[in-house]
């Protein structure tokens, strides 16, 4: 007997899909997901072992073009000035993020309204607090309500995680400044929590977690999604999607590991692929009547690309400050400087978090220490002024949007299915240069004023692409925008797309916390509509 | 393949330049970077044997310290693959970890006491007010 055609394909098992397939089969509809990679290997998080520092770099490398693996596809970086990081797995970027949970503030969605440039987003925070809510209980959210950054409402479900050495003693320089900070929020469960165990403060977050604390979807979504029905299929890389006569989403076409190609039927199709990934495919799913890509009449698919300068402050300090160890993650983080000032010369901000620096061998690197020197006579000295007396502050800018920022095919490289391979336009603006100048300037006093006896700005790295945000972009004005406020595709109606690609400005926050919270405000639309719903014959 | 005793020896008198002995702590080759630390990094990241090999090869009859600062000015990668293999394999030394009192990133479960109450350090924020921009 044949298998009847899911309801819902989702493409992409990261955040965005975890969400989206648990609210669908919480309706009860059937879900099919395809991901192009697989389960995490946590044999390889080697936290508990001497040579972690040397081995994780290597397996858990963030760069999918240094990491090689069969589930990743090249991306041409080389036209620029940040590369992007993902993870192709199941959990996507969630397996190796910094789970730092950072809801947007409200300005975030009003942009041109209160500093005139980019676009409003087609929802406030107040339409998406009650998702931020109930996504922080399912990824077992830490930290504290009542944040001064944020409006009134509930907390997340675990309490914070220590301030440690290095934040009370930021906190109280903060105090005197009378600057922002508050006991961050992390994806990173402080006691048991569901399938979380509690935190150990390994530091090793984004190399493998070797305690199941962090609150990434392979742990906190899937396993009870797949008892709940859905349908994962690994190793399943699409190439492309097929429209019919009347313009409806089939499905996907997409290979299997050995290279055989298949056919995903379903009645709606939902893209949770990446920044990248998405307007990828969408490119990819040219035909005669839209010979551009798939929903993008209003020529916006894969534009707009924005990724968030980081910048990297590091205080040295006279005492223990037991910074080898703690959330990595963040133990407080500073929203001070995050709204606009026009004094300042640019427009938009930054939020700050506030990390520990790892372990010996990471005193030896470029990053974050730059050319500062240590090797040779005083090798001894300079180590041992960093080697657990140390905290940096990294800082998210926010990065406005530029349609000639962008996701295109690459016309020569292809990936191992001989599918052609993104490539990045990227320039970093004006505005962003100037804000991550200032926000390094601000964060250095905010050392300094912790009584830091040497602060260090790190050398700005390509590798920092985490946040790939913009790339099919959200509004109400089909000419304009690629998909409703809803994810719908203005010009397929049975297709959407739930992940960040759809941000009409890209905040300056950590972005997990907003694209979980829009993938269930989408998904739950979906569920309520779904008699509505037109779908293929 | 494994890298020769005169391999071994030119590592070791690099490694010696970018970590001398002092405070108390050994230099590199005392610590046995050319030897078994050399060991066990390559038995954890066999990627870099090879270039290191190469590496070698191009220092061989060239004065040390002259051929890292010829290697630090001219060839970052190079020199990189250094910086990470001479330290790497010195902080795998049982007897420098033990002086720097450091077990490796060991478990610390977290301390339920909620250090974000000492001193009022909150409340000074909270006294403050809001700081964010509400929906207009």
């Amino acid at each position: 007997m044949t298998e009847p055609d899911p309801d819902v394909l989702i493409v992409g098992a990261g955040p965005t899909g975890a969400v989206a397939a648990k609210r669908f089969a919480e309706a009860g509809m059937r879900v099919v997901v395809l991901e192009q990679g697989d389960w995490p290997d946590y044999s390889k998080a080697r936290a508990n072992h001497a040579d972690f520092e040397l081995t994780a770099g290597r397996d858990w490398s963030a760069n999918p073009n240094r990491r090689q693996a069969p589930s990743d596809y090249p991306i041409d970086d080389s036209q620029s000035d940040i590369s992007a990081v993902l993870y192709n797995a199941v959990g996507g970027g969630t397996v190796i993020y910094a789970a730092h949970w950072q809801r947007n503030m409200p300005s975030d969605f009003r942009v041109r309204t209160l500093d005139g440039v980019a676009d409003d987003w087609p929802l406030t925070y107040e339409d998406l607090q009650p998702y931020y809510e109930r996504v922080e209980s399912d990824f077992g959210v830490s930290g504290l309500a009542g944040d001064t950054a944020f409006p009134p409402g509930k907390g997340p479900p675990l309490p914070p995680g220590p301030l440690a050495p290095m934040g009370r003693r930021v906190a109280r320089a903060h105090n005197r400044l009378g600057w922002h900070w508050w006991p961050a929020p992390n994806a990173i469960a402080t006691r048991a929590y569901g399938p979380l165990k509690p935190c150990t403060q390994r530091a090793t977050c984004m190399w493998g977690c070797v305690e199941g604390a962090k609150g990434s979807v392979d742990l906190t979504h899937w396993p009870q999604n797949i008892k709940a029905g859905v349908r994962l299929i690994t190793g399943a890389r699409v190439r492309r999607l097929n429209v019919d006569s009347a313009g409806l989403v089939t499905g996907a076409e997409y290979v299997d590991r050995q290279g055989a190609p298949h056919f995903q039927r379903a009645s709606v199709t939902v893209l949770g692929a990446s920044g990248i990934g998405t307007p990828r495919i969408l490119l990819l799913s040219d035909s005669p009547k839209s010979s551009n890509g798939l929903a993008n009449s209003s020529d916006l698919v894969g534009r707009r690309l924005m990724m968030h300068p980081f910048g990297t402050v590091v205080g040295l300090f006279d005492e223990d400050m037991q910074s080898t160890h703690g959330l990595w993650g963040q133990h407080i983080h500073s929203l001070e400087f995050y709204e606009t000032d026009p004094a300042r010369g640019f427009v938009r901000g930054a939020k700050w978090g506030l990390q520990p620096t790892g372990g010996p061998l990471s005193m030896t690197r470029g990053y974050p220490w730059g050319d500062n020197p240590i090797w040779g006579t005083n090798f001894h000295k300079n180590f041992r002024e960093r080697f657990a007396r140390s905290a940096m502050w990294g800082i998210i800018c926010e990065d406005l949007p530029e349609t000639e920022n962008r996701v295109v095919l690459d016309p020569v490289l292809k990936d191992s299915d001989g599918i052609p391979a993104p490539k990045l336009i990227y320039r970093m603006s004006e505005n962003s240069k100037r804000l991550l100048q200032f926000h390094l300037g601000r964060a250095r006093e905010s050392l300094e004023a912790a009584g830091a006896r040497q602060v260090v700005t790190a050398p700005l790295i390509r590798e920092t692409g985490w946040h790939l945000l913009g790339t099919t972009v959200m509004g109400n004005d089909p000419a304009t925008s690629v998909v409703n406020a809803w994810g719908q595709t203005h010009d397929v109606s049975n297709l959407y797309i739930f992940d960040g690609s759809i941000w009409p400005t890209s905040s300056g926050m950590n972005p997990t916390a907003t694209i979980a919270a829009l993938s269930l405000r989408c998904a739950e639309h979906l569920v309520e509509n779904r008699r509505l719903q037109k779908v293929p014959a | 393949m494994s890298l020769t005793s005169a391999e071994r020896q030119l590592f070791a008198a690099l490694a010696d330049l970018l970590i001398p002995a002092g405070s108390g702590f050994p230099s590199a080759s005392e610590a046995g970077v050319a030897n078994h630390g050399l060991d066990q990094l390559l038995t954890v990241r066999p990627d870099l044997l090879d270039p290191l090999k190469s590496l070698l090869l191009r220092a061989k009859d060239r004065s040390p310290t002259v051929f890292l600062q010829e290697l630090q000015t001219n060839d970052p990668a190079a020199f990189g693959l250094l910086a990470e293999s001479v330290p790497g394999a010195y902080f795998l030394n049982s007897n420098v970890r033990a002086k720097l009192k450091y077990d490796g990133q060991s478990a610390r479960p977290i301390d339920p006491r909620e250090d974000y109450l000492d001193d009022g350090l909150l409340q000074s924020v909270i006294d403050r007010g809001p700081i964010y921009r509400p929906t207009p």
